[in-house]
């Protein structure tokens, strides 16, 4: 099986959430059978920046917010490869935000993972789009007083053709969800509920296993396919204020991407294209 | 012979349209044609104009007086008459009322039922504008055929229909003014020489596309959208991915993305949309990854005049986003060097994994220009080093992507290729791309980096010296002075002045023995800037230690015209070059585009 591992040890904090996601980012791609050369990892700035450290395929550790931006660009050069972008809650829903929903209208096949600890870690523990309301943090410290950001919400109405959920706590769940985003075809975000153990003393591990249930052991079933049915499980959390929080796929639908609509990208990735034999003057007739 | 004819109306009115199928006219009859746009940022409501210059001889610029003016209304007639060379013609449309006008005595003019002659031919109000087109090559007795192939080619694709009512509505304004006798000029076809027209956008992106540019993002801003529209037009013709992005940073950044798995990819923008894009030049710089950005300058700061040109931006490309690092800033001179600059950006961004800027202006970008095919059999595609079959990784390592090696620059490994893995990275990184924090690794890998300056200075061709090459006065320029410069030394020749022309196309890095060398006997050096605090004066002195005795500077929104640079020399030169270093040149011509109300017309 490809080998994904590296001989650096992570540098997050001891019981990070993070440790689970790159395990699980390893695990997704080696058993999916992906070579690590075939296999591009975009991320931004953050903890969860350093995740193409932590992976030993093609990676690319971007800007604070850019990650979408350039793995969009990754992708169309090249759309044979698997690319996935990662990135922190403060860096996709708050500083990377336009990309974020410009993205998904445009359904490029590629998978958005979001480390999302409701805190901006590396700062050291300012308040995020998704922090709670009333949460005491740096910036905030009679509480957080903003709605939080519904990343589900948002990309079911958005235009993304794959949104699930899933909770670093429970790393096997968290793998499954990772292989179907990287399977689907079109744009998939798995946002993860991922706790910071340093700066996030509200939204720990026992929180979320005392609140988190998985939507496909629902009876009767949740349907993936069901926009309606997604979008009330997507605010759910806020109805429930935060007591109960479904996990895993919220929506799927079969949509062509972007690179379908582009026929010269259909036989030959834009990268492969011959440079050596191109002549302008077949624009001259329109300039004469 | 050397004709100015001006077509000028109401923004909408497809003054723009006509100025095009003019360039196009005069060229297929073997002349050489400038078709320069003045407009407003507005859609409607403000005054448009397309001057477009003819000649038998090679021509580089604009001029600052007309000939002939085709008023399709009131301001028309206004905005134009005190610009008139004399013995000039105006045209107008026959409603206009110009009892109250102080017209010189030594302006023609001749009345044109514009709306009548419209409406007799079954023509939509947007069709006067094609009356008038037939009026004007008229007025100057060239033969209608051209205009009528001209046509036939702008409209085949809406129909025979669209194109015989199009012809009909020019020949009726073309047979008036025949009709009528009505002259302002004869000039009749030379040859059937087949020279092509573009703008310097336009020339811009065919560049890129010859340079091997297979990925372009960008967001619309004046005026660089041109190459946006170009580029997506011909998509498909040439096998390019482009992109409208959200925002310029999402621009730059997929171009960044798209250049790292080996495609070469550039972004156009303007000076806002580029402060935008900084903090990812800064990226590209310390990832090593290559990227062309097309800085089309405007007036600035901040939103300044969208729609007029300057030269403001050199300072801004040299030092944009925080840190240090090495950037090469090309500046065109003329659609010539648009297309073989540009094509280069390419090869010089991926030798040395650097970014690389193209900086243009709006004069330059959205003024057409007929000129020869490009010769492009000599042009070659260098991509660097690009790393191929890779002997296999020990489990668990990376390749070595910014691998200290002697000539500076290391092998790019992209994505795909077995064995390559790395870490590209917008930290400070050790030879793997791993982030490191060493102070050793750090000072080598800024040494790496801006040690590539050397091997790039031996790479960069001297400043081209025009004119007379040993004259005591040397005019020094860069970018987009090139056109009115060269139309300004003859103008000079014929005042008993003798001066060489001095132009910087590689503006950064400087290469002090090149500059020593063009300015070699120069006694006097004057630099023409479009900007008002002489920027490359400044870099002239910095990297070159070399200071200039006067510099002519224009920051009012408009070009220098050659009649312009010439009248300063002159003045200099009358003076025997003493006097104030700092010559300011602003139009004298008050007429403002934006806001005709405020002349109660």
């Amino acid at each position: 099986m490809a080998d994904y591992n590296v001989k650096e040890r992570s540098q997050w904090c001891p019981g990070c959430g993070n440790f689970a996601i790159a395990g699980a980012i390893r695990g997704a791609l080696a058993e999916l059978g992906i070579a690590p050369h075939q296999a591009v990892i975009s991320s931004g700035i953050g903890c969860s920046g350093k995740m193409p450290h932590y992976v030993n395929c093609y990676g690319f550790e971007t800007l604070h917010g850019r990650t979408l931006a350039v793995a969009s660009g990754i992708k169309l050069a090249n759309n044979r490869l698997t690319v996935v972008a990662v990135g922190g809650d403060g860096d996709g829903y708050g500083i990377g935000s336009a990309h974020f929903i410009h993205i998904m209208r445009r359904n490029y096949d590629l998978t958005y993972i979001v480390h999302d600890n409701q805190i901006y870690g590396l700062t050291t523990g300012q308040a995020s789009p998704t922090s709670q309301l009333g949460m005491k943090t740096k910036t905030t410290p009679f509480g957080v007083v903003e709605t939080p950001f519904n990343p589900i919400a948002t990309a079911i109405t958005g235009g993304a053709t794959f949104v699930a959920r899933a909770f670093a706590g429970d790393m096997a769940h968290l793998k499954e969800m990772m292989k179907q985003a990287i399977v689907h075809r079109g744009f998939a975000l798995v946002d993860v509920f991922q706790p910071c153990v340093t700066f996030n003393k509200l939204n720990t591990y026992e929180f979320f296993t005392k609140r988190v249930y998985k939507l496909e052991d629902q009876n009767p079933k949740h349907e993936t396919g069901n926009r309606t049915q997604a979008l009330a499980k997507a605010f759910e959390s806020f109805d429930t204020d935060f007591e109960k929080l479904p996990i895993g796929v919220f929506y799927k639908v079969e949509k062509p991407t972007y690179e379908d609509t582009l026929p010269q990208i259909k036989d030959k990735a834009l990268v492969e294209h011959e440079l050596n034999n191109i002549d302008v003057s077949q624009a001259y007739e329109d300039m004469m | 012979m050397d004709f100015v004819l001006k077509i000028a109306g109401q923004a909408g009115a497809g003054v723009m349209t006509v100025g095009r199928a003019m360039v196009k006219c005069f060229t297929r009859g073997g002349y050489h044609a400038i078709g320069y746009p003045e407009y407003p940022s507005l859609i409607r409501g403000g005054h448009n104009t397309g001057q477009v210059r003819i000649s038998d001889k090679p021509i580089n610029s604009p001029l600052q007086t007309q000939n002939l003016v085709i008023a399709l209304n009131k301001d028309a007639v206004f905005y134009h008459m005190d610009t008139m060379a004399s013995g000039g013609l105006i045209i107008y449309d026959e409603l206009v009322d110009i009892g109250k006008f102080r017209i010189r005595d030594d302006v023609r003019m001749a009345p044109l039922p514009l709306s009548k002659l419209t409406q007799e031919v079954g023509g939509t109000e947007q069709m006067k504008n094609t009356v008038a087109l037939g009026a004007a090559l008229a007025a100057v007795d060239y033969p209608f055929e051209i205009l009528q192939g001209i046509l036939r080619d702008e409209f085949k694709r809406k129909g025979e229909d669209v194109v015989s009512k199009n012809v009909g509505a020019a020949k009726a304004g073309y047979d008036y003014v025949k009709g009528k006798g009505i002259m302002a000029a004869s000039i009749k076809p030379l040859s059937d020489k087949r020279s092509i027209i573009l703008t310097g956008n336009e020339a811009i992106a065919l560049g890129a596309i010859q340079g091997g540019m297979k990925f372009f993002a960008a967001y619309p801003m004046t005026p660089a959208s041109s190459i946006l529209h170009y580029l997506i037009e011909n998509e498909r013709k040439f096998d390019l991915v482009v992109k409208q992005t959200e925002d310029e940073i999402a621009a730059i950044n997929y171009a960044i993305g798209a250049s790292y798995a080996g495609v070469r990819s550039m972004t156009g923008t303007s000076g806002g949309g580029f402060s935008l894009m900084c903090e990812a030049l800064g990226m590209a710089a310390m990832s090593e990854t290559p990227v062309v950005v097309a800085l089309v300058q405007r007036i600035g700061p901040s939103t300044g005049f969208p729609t007029w040109t300057e030269q403001a931006d050199l300072r801004f490309a040299l030092h944009a986003s925080q840190g240090e690092f090495l950037r090469v800033v090309l500046a065109p001179g003329d659609v010539r060097e648009c297309f073989s600059l540009t094509a280069e950006a390419f090869n010089l961004a991926e030798r040395y994994q650097i970014p690389v800027l193209v900086l243009s202006d709006k004069h330059l970008s959205e003024t057409l220009f007929s000129t020869e095919k490009f010769e492009t059999r000599k042009m070659r595609i260098d991509r660097g080093k690009i790393a191929k079959d890779l002997p296999e990784l020990a489990p668990m390592t990376r390749w070595k992507r910014y691998e200290l090696t002697a000539d500076r620059i290391s092998p790019r490994a992209l994505p795909g290729t077995p064995s390559g893995v790395h870490v590209c990275s917008s930290y400070e990184h050790d030879e793997t791309g791993f982030s490191s924090e060493s102070f050793q690794m750090r000072a080598k890998q800024v040494d790496k980096r801006a040690g590539k300056l050397a091997a790039l200075l031996e790479d960069i061709p001297k400043p081209a010296v025009y004119g007379d090459k040993k004259a005591e006065i040397a005019i020094i320029g860069w970018g987009s002075v090139k056109l009115p410069a060269l139309d300004a030394l003859p103008l000079l020749e014929k005042m008993g002045i003798k001066a060489r022309f001095v132009h910087f196309s590689y503006v950064y890095p400087l290469d002090p023995k090149a500059v020593k060398s063009a300015l070699r006997g120069a006694k006097t050096t004057v630099i023409v800037e479009n900007n008002s605090t002489a920027q490359f004066e400044g870099m002239l002195r910095e990297y070159a230690g070399r200071e200039a005795d006067f510099t002519i500077l224009k920051y009012d929104g408009r070009p220098f015209f050659p009649e312009q640079i010439a009248a300063e020399i002159k003045k200099l030169s009358d003076a025997g070059f003493k006097g104030q270093k700092t010559i300011r040149v602003v139009e004298t011509d008050e007429m403002e585009y934006y806001n005709p109300q405020k002349y109660g017309l």
